[in-house]
């Protein structure tokens, strides 16, 4: 059951990206992530009122944490750009890149106040058969 | 090129998110950090809206939008609660692998029938991706196995 929602979450995050890089097509990126994040901002303000949870507090607020936001915001705009041209199964492959290196620096070096654990060696076997897992989607 | 830059940068962002977001949910809230990071998306969205996009600020092309794709906010906020869901229940490789699996069959299907990118090449490529997240998995695994065994004996 867990592992169902985990799979569904996967089949989500390919139809949002697909929904938002249609709607852009029909008007542009720009309205597309607008209206992304106006509507989820305001379904989400309504939801916390309906929890009666406060909304956070901006004051003494660490700046990093602004930048999810910042984020999803280009998520949107480079999916909805990106997906038309080079296919969602590309973008899942070069974000898997992205991913890959970026939480192997993290897990590296303790970036963002993660745990430090040094790279495993054995593990650029995997990363050559991902590698070569690229190379073959471009053939 | 410039498109694949893009996507692994959008890699990259995609793992930088979760790790704030995770952090700032245990001093506050799964609701109030989602709701935060729209709010935030919203004012820069609007933003980058005015200064790229100022041309669109008539209402036509709103008719041109397929109603579906308006579902895309409460996909959007249900994806977050999911994501909360599995993360504290799942083993961490699987984490990484299931959605990895839900998003290249959706991927396929997205390109098959709705965009036509598919090729043969690509699902193989795929297969071959999970290959390896799967072998890196394993090592993981194993890896944490002997670590905390040396804890174990370390601390008799």
């Amino acid at each position: 059951m867990v592992k169902l929602t985990a799979f569904l979450s996967g089949v989500l995050i390919i139809f949002v990206n697909y929904a938002n890089s249609m709607m852009g097509a029909s008007s542009s990126v720009f309205f597309a992530t607008t209206y992304y994040h106006v509507g989820g901002f305001v379904l989400l303000s309504l939801i916390l009122l309906y929890r009666k949870e406060s909304f956070i507090n901006l004051k003494d607020l660490e700046l990093k944490y602004y930048l999810p936001g910042v984020f999803s915001v280009f998520t949107i705009l480079i999916a909805s750009f990106v997906m038309p041209v080079i296919g969602s199964t590309m973008l899942i492959a070069f974000n898997l890149i992205g991913q890959t290196i970026t939480s192997n620096l993290i897990d590296h070096f303790g970036l963002l106040g993660m745990k430090k654990s040094p790279l495993e060696k054995r593990k650029l076997i995997g990363y050559s058969i991902i590698l070569l897992g690229i190379i073959i989607m471009f053939l | 090129m410039l498109y694949y830059i893009l996507a692994l940068f959008m890699g990259v962002i995609v793992v930088i998110t979760p790790v704030l977001n995770g952090q700032l949910t245990l001093k506050t809230s799964t609701y109030k950090t989602a709701h935060l990071s729209f709010m935030v998306g919203a004012v820069s969205a609007t933003l980058i809206l005015i200064i790229f996009g100022s041309s669109l600020f008539g209402t036509d092309f709103i008719a041109a939008i397929d109603s579906v794709y308006y579902t895309s906010i409460v996909f959007g906020i249900f994806l977050i609660l999911l994501m909360n869901y599995y993360a504290s229940r799942l083993p961490a490789f699987l984490i990484v692998i299931i959605p990895f699996v839900g998003q290249t069959v959706m991927g396929v299907f997205v390109d098959y029938y709705l965009i036509d990118k598919f090729s043969f090449n690509k699902l193989v490529g795929a297969g071959v991706i999970l290959l390896g997240l799967y072998i890196n998995a394993q090592v993981e695994k194993k890896d944490r196995k002997r670590r905390l065994l040396n804890e174990n004996q370390g601390s008799k």
